[in-house]
């Protein structure tokens, strides 16, 4: 015999071996294909769903006046693209192999522009501002006309890439004939396109945003000179301005916002912690749902009991008392209270119960020293008809019956 | 299947590596890991049928003491066996700490015991038995349950039974053993003995003395093997709470109390629950044949939420007794309930039987009637107190009728009662 066989002789019970995997699964089957379906369906929901933005000049955005084919060609070709909407957040480690792209500059104000001019690396405005050209200095003059299009008649050899282009304005003019280039010039000398070489680091100014737009891009050369301008280097970071942005541009080893006033509040960005911190909270809450089974799962199923009713025995009365209240039964109440008070002292005072009023009115004065006409009239008398009288009433009979039991 | 502790705490050590990479894709596949390795675990853990397990339940506990069930647990593989048992009980069986955990070697047993305290009367069950046995890990294993059904009758308190001493001297006061030829109403003609100086010369047996050559006395001792019907009341009134119990728990206490009583006098005592029908019921002559069967009846006996059957209670103690009783109606007189029979049946069993009503008291009406703050306690109060005018005037109907009538709170009414009882048996009037 096996353990098995005398322990069942003994009076053990031993656990029925649980039903096989198969017909568990197959006991289970509605709902595994229910959980199927559910991961399909959220997988198939991720596949398809991109980031969307309506923000124009939005990598993002695949509406008209959006910049997403920019961003998908760019991408196509290797470059890492990144959408930033603060310029806090750009963090540009290595600004040498860095394109920075600053759409709309003409939403920002002068300590952000002056913060994106200290940027050593490469940058290219789309779009421009009065105010952006006066901090760039250099005899740069603003002139809005809305114009043809004009050869490239320029040396940068993107520009002359891209021959023409649907630029129109505003435009760009210059004074000085070394550091910048100025292409598709009008007769004036005012052009849609320019370049200026700093030292190490170049800066290329689209006038007219829209030629980054995507309805425009595939028109004349918009798109030889757009990414030729934007493909320069392996990063690029985009900055869309999102509509609350008032921070400034911070560069990684030097001192942050020079000739700017510090922002106006600090916020508790990402950035400001260590990095992985977010990776950690995220494995921590992964454990989290670990824990969540750990203590879900029961020991077993609970013991349900019957458990009786619970009613108070005095709650008749109490129903009695509240109807009386409804009714504002003054004169009932008074009455049970008073009949209360007679029982008791007739009992006391060896009264029977059968005996006339005048009996234990009687024996009631006897024994409190009190005129017959005043206990009459308290337990005898007109029954009264407010609450007031009736509590004065009910205060008076206490008095009454202590003085009945210490005479 | 389930899983311990430390696997979570695995799982939340993946934080670590997370952040040093800072990358989510390491605490998925740490948690991939972990999840992997307490299936493992859970596999590799000893299948269920490598326990025994027996529950042993004693039949039954008095309400108020504490009992112990136990469990034996055998380890039937050659292996270690490690885990938990949960012995799980209804909540009002009152069992303390249910879930032991056991580090059995190969082949051993154990003795694993739960403490139930009951906190109700009646019938309180069992549920199943739970066994966890913990993978070669810990960090996870196998779980199954044993369906049981195990009941534990948790019996009346009898509180009461503390009044028994003190009921029994007086008891033994009418009875022969304290004053052997006391003669009058109450006693009956016992035996002749010889005439000793100081009895009573009324006493003496003329007829029997003229036989014999000794003068003979005539003994007598109290009544005995009368019969007594106690009916407790298990209708709606009894359901309603006084302190902490129903009006019943009361009413058993003083049926246990008056049964012990008279089966010491030498009575003969019948016991029967009813509302529309019979509930319960327990008969005997002798205390120790008689209280143990009404503890099991009475244990199991619950208030019903019907309207008794007065005239149905009436035919049954008709049709139980066949001469004159002591019947005593364990009930509340309820003001409400003028119109329920009780008054009717009363005054039928008062024809043949000495009735008693015993009826349980409410002590919040008394503090109902005496509270004075504003307008709405004075309603209530003279609520309370209209309602106390007619249950006196009930109980003086009753009294009228011929029945003795008990009024008392829920810890008074069995010493009442048994005074009653002492008071009617001294009398002669059972």
């Amino acid at each position: 015999m096996t353990a098995t066989d005398i322990a069942r002789v003994e009076g053990y019970t031993i656990p029925e071996p649980g039903p096989a995997l198969k017909s568990r699964l197959w006991r289970l089957r509605y709902w595994i294909v229910v959980a199927l379906a559910f991961v399909a369906i959220v997988a198939l929901a991720l596949a398809r769903a991109t980031p969307s933005s309506s923000e124009a000049l939005s990598t993002w955005n695949p509406e008209p006046d959006g910049s997403m084919a920019v961003a998908e060609i760019l991408r196509d070709q290797g470059v890492r693209i990144r959408e930033i909407g603060y310029l806090s957040r750009a963090l540009i480690s290595d600004p040498d192999a860095t394109t920075f792209v600053i759409t709309l500059p003409s939403m920002l104000s002068d300590d952000q522009i002056a913060s994106v001019l200290e940027h050593p690396g490469d940058l290219v405005f789309i779009g421009i501002s009065r105010d952006l050209l006066q901090a760039l200095g250099d005899g740069l003059s603003y002139w809005t006309d809305q114009g043809y299009a004009f050869s490239a008649a320029c040396d940068d050899p993107d520009a002359i890439a891209a021959e023409f282009t649907t630029a129109s304005s505003p435009r760009i003019g210059s004074d000085r004939i070394g550091g910048t280039t100025v292409c598709f010039q009008d007769p004036n000398g005012y052009g849609t396109y320019a370049v200026i070489d700093q030292y190490e680091r170049r800066i290329i100014l689209i006038t007219d945003p829209v030629i980054a737009m995507n309805e425009n891009l595939s028109k004349e050369g918009n798109a030889a000179l757009v990414l030729r301008a934007l493909g320069k280097h392996r990063t690029l970071v985009w900055y869309s301005r999102a509509l609350d942005d008032d921070t400034t541009l911070v560069v990684p080893g030097a001192p942050g916002n020079p000739g700017g006033p510090p922002p106006r509040e600090i916020e508790a960005q990402p950035g400001y912690l260590p990095t992985g911190t977010g990776d950690a909270l995220f494995a921590l809450g992964l454990a989290g749902l670990v824990a969540a089974f750990w203590r879900g799962r029961r020991m077993g199923a609970l013991v349900s009991e019957p458990l009786p009713v619970i009613v108070h025995a005095s709650e008749s009365a109490r129903g009695r008392g509240r109807l009386y209240r409804r009714a504002k039964s003054t004169g009932r109440a008074s009455a049970a209270l008073r009949a209360a008070a007679a029982e008791r002292m007739g009992r006391r005072l060896g009264v029977p119960r059968s005996a006339e009023p005048p009996a234990l009115i009687a024996a009631v004065s006897r024994a409190s020293n009190r005129e017959a006409a005043a206990v009459e009239r308290l337990l005898y008398g007109p029954p009264p008809t407010t609450e007031p009288d009736m509590m004065v009433l009910a205060k008076e009979l206490d008095t009454l019956e202590r003085e009945v039991e210490r005479p | 299947m389930y899983i311990t502790g430390w696997t979570a705490l695995l799982a939340a050590f993946g934080a670590v590596p997370t952040f040093l990479a800072h990358d989510r894709a390491v605490a998925w596949a740490w948690m991939v890991g972990v999840v992997g390795l307490a299936l493992l675990d859970a596999l590799l853990a000893p299948v269920a049928a490598g326990i025994g397990v027996k529950s042993t339940v004693p039949r039954s506990v008095r309400l108020g003491q504490a009992t112990e069930a136990s469990l034996s647990i055998a380890n039937l593989t050659r292996g270690r066996l490690r885990g938990a048992i949960r012995d799980a009980w209804e909540p009002s069986a009152g069992a303390g700490a249910n879930r032991h955990r056991f580090d059995l070697g190969p082949l051993e047993t154990r003795k694993l015991t739960t403490r139930l305290t009951p906190t109700r009367r009646g019938d309180r069950h069992s549920g199943d038995l739970t066994v966890r046995l913990d993978g070669p890990l810990r960090l996870a294993g196998r779980q199954r349950s044993i369906p049981r059904r195990e009941t534990l009758r948790v019996l009346p308190e009898f509180a009461s039974r503390r009044h028994l001493p003190s009921r029994l001297a007086l008891l033994r006061e009418i009875d022969g053993l304290a004053s052997v030829n006391m003669r009058g109403a109450g006693s009956e003609f016992d035996s002749l003995r010889e005439y000793v100086i100081g009895d009573d010369v009324r006493n003496i047996d003329w007829r029997a003395t003229a036989r014999r050559a000794e003068v003979l006395v005539k003994t007598f001792r109290p009544e005995r093997d009368r019969r007594v019907f106690i009916l407790v009341d298990t209708s709606r009134l009894s359901a309603g709470r006084v302190g902490d119990a129903p009006r019943l728990d009361a009413s058993i206490e003083a049926a246990l109390l008056l049964s012990a009583l008279a089966a010491h006098a030498g009575d003969r005592v019948q016991v029967v629950a009813f509302d529309r029908r019979e509930r319960a019921r327990a008969l005997g002559s002798t205390s120790p044949r008689l209280m143990p069967a009404l503890a099991e009846a009475l244990a199991v006996a619950q208030p019903n939420l019907v309207e008794p059957d007065w005239p149905g209670a009436v035919h049954l103690i008709q049709d139980r007794l066949s001469q004159r009783a002591l019947v005593v109606l364990l009930t509340t007189i309820d003001p409400s309930g003028l119109d329920n029979g009780l008054t009717d049946a009363v005054a039928s069993l008062g024809k043949r039987h000495q009735v008693v009503v015993a009826s349980v008291e409410d002590p919040e009406l008394a503090d109902l009637a005496s509270t004075r703050g504003d307008a709405t306690d004075l309603y209530g109060a003279a609520a309370a107190e209209r309602g106390r005018l007619e249950t006196s005037a009930l109980a003086m109907r009753m009294r009228q009728l011929g029945a003795e009538v008990v009024r008392g709170l829920p810890a008074d009414l069995a010493p009442s009662l048994a005074d009653a009882y002492l008071r009617l048996k001294a009398a002669g009037k059972l």
